[in-house]
């Protein structure tokens, strides 16, 4: 399927019918998906929505910069009249929602169509989209690979092109590290710039919401309608980039370095290596704030029934909500104290590059990474590199290197708060470098969804 | 339904000074405290994500963690 912009200005200019690009959409959508990346398709919502979009612009009125454009959204959205689930089977017969999340109202409003709602990891906790109720997502570039998570259903349905984009969300990394094993450009944004109104929340102190795109002016097209104005790109003309060591390197795949480095070369002044001290404690404050929130939130509906919980979640959330309240004190903290170091070494750089995960998409039949050394749970782990990002709410573009024909990798183009603009801006410069981009799976590997 | 009528009150507080539970034992009182009950065949599975917990509470208290 093109891309959003081609398509909106197709249907824009009357030479494409929305319901046509919506009917065209939907027949390549089912459930149940053997990818497990489509978990209900909303075929009568789609529909009004393209009908809507047709009749404004019989009627020669502006049917908004995404009209016709279809997309998904992970399952923690809300959507007037469906349950909320959050992936999960305690809340699958839970009470509709009364109104659209305000990111999904935005987008009707740009008049995109909703065609489908998306796998996750049960209550996004997790890095692997491995859910007990609908199934391990499968990866477009090898199916026998997993996606990533926790947003691994709307990374999944972009990269095998079934939609131009779809909407996750991003805690510790769950947008970015999907978009790395998928191959795909992923935006967390800076803390809460994009609404999350409307969505099941995991860990308050972090949770934000974006998209995932095949290209960098998609990217662009659908920021400024879920923003309500173009992203922002506060920094001069010549870029000031610099790499992140440390940590960073150390559990990292020798390509993505080698593509950092040549980065760096590339650049007329170079990209110093910056060492920041206590990443692996901000990752660990991280965790520790996540767990602690997660089981706090999820407190009253385990003590009700903890069995109906995804298993390998259910553990993980009983053991947060064990956490002493003075230990999520001390992360937090941590936090603060974190922040104005790292705002003092970022001070003098616009872009910091930093790989997105560890290593490529870890085999299904055994998803375990190496961390340190040593074989560590995907699930826990494949967020690494996004995790200490998170903690300081700073956006972080996932860009795809550019491997036609291999696993993907994606690197982090890291940025001040409010300069999303800027990082598309430089990730711009590297797709004309040629590093970065899209490379679409091979058709036969979509072919087995 | 939205996601602010999902969410639980507030969470009473374990004692400021308690640690993280290492044992079964320690991981029911603690749960108890809170109203919860960790079911016998999630044991294993809660006491080791404790364990991971730990870890990540020994890096984030050690003066030469990096």
């Amino acid at each position: 399927m093109i891309g959003a912009l081609e398509i909106a200005a197709e249907v824009r200019a009357g030479r494409l019918s929305a319901l046509a690009v919506a009917e065209h959409c939907l027949s390549r959508l089912v459930v149940p998906d053997p990818a497990h990346a489509v978990t209900r398709v909303l075929s009568d919502r789609a529909r009004a929505e393209a009908a809507s979009v047709d009749a404004k612009v019989a009627a020669g009125q502006d049917p908004g910069p995404l009209a016709g454009v279809p997309y998904g959204v992970k399952d923690l959205f809300d959507l007037a009249g469906l349950s909320t689930t959050a992936g999960s089977t305690i809340h699958a017969d839970a009470p509709p929602a009364r109104a659209d999340a305000e990111a999904v109202r935005r987008l009707k409003a740009a008049g995109a169509v909703l065609v489908a709602t998306l796998n996750m990891d049960e209550f996004a906790y997790g890095f692997a989209t491995i859910n007990a109720r609908h199934g391990t997502t499968r990866n477009p570039h090898d199916p026998t690979r997993l996606a990533g998570g926790s947003s691994g259903g709307s990374a999944a349905v972009v990269a095998a092109g079934l939609m131009p984009f779809a909407l996750g969300s991003d805690t510790n990394g769950s947008i970015r590290v999907p978009a790395s094993l998928c191959g795909l450009y992923g935006i967390k944004p800076t803390h809460h710039a994009l609404p999350v109104a409307g969505t099941f929340p995991f860990a308050h102190s972090f949770d934000d919401v974006g998209p995932f795109t095949r290209s960098l002016a998609d990217m662009a097209l659908v920021w400024a309608v879920l923003a309500g104005s173009p992203a922002p790109d506060p920094a001069g003309a010549d870029l000031r980039v610099a790499r992140l060591g440390g940590r960073f390197r150390q559990n990292a795949d020798p390509e993505q370095l080698a593509a950092i480095d040549a980065i760096a070369a590339a650049l007329g002044e170079g990209a110093p290596l910056i060492d920041l001290p206590g990443i692996a404690r901000a990752r660990s404050a991280a965790f520790l704030i996540t767990a602690y929130e997660g089981g706090a939130l999820h407190r009253a509906d385990l003590a009700r029934d903890a069995m109906a919980y995804d298993p390998q979640v259910r553990d993980r959330l009983l053991a947060g909500a064990l956490i002493p309240p003075a230990l999520y004190d001390e992360a937090q903290a941590f936090r603060d104290t974190f922040k104005a170091r790292f705002a003092e070494a970022m001070a003098d750089y616009d872009v910091l590059l930093a790989p997105a995960t560890p290593c490529v998409a870890p085999p299904i039949a055994d998803p375990r990474i190496e961390i340190d050394g040593a074989p560590s749970p995907a699930r826990a782990d494949l967020g690494i590199h996004t995790q200490p990002i998170t903690f300081l709410g700073l956006p972080s573009l996932a860009v795809p290197l550019r491997r036609p024909g291999r696993l993907p990798l994606g690197l982090q183009l890291i940025g001040k708060p409010g300069t999303e603009g800027t990082l598309l801006r430089f990730a711009g410069k590297l797709e004309e470098m040629g590093v970065t981009g899209f490379s679409a799976p091979d058709a036969a590997r979509v072919g087995d969804r | 339904m939205s996601a602010k009528d999902q969410s639980p009150a507030s969470p009473a507080p374990l004692s400021a000074d308690a640690p993280l539970p290492v044992s079964a034992e320690e991981a029911e009182q603690a749960a108890a405290a809170l109203g919860l009950t960790i079911p016998e065949a999630c044991m294993p599975g809660v006491l080791a994500n404790l364990a991971l917990l730990a870890r990540h509470a020994a890096t984030l208290c050690g003066e030469d963690a990096t």
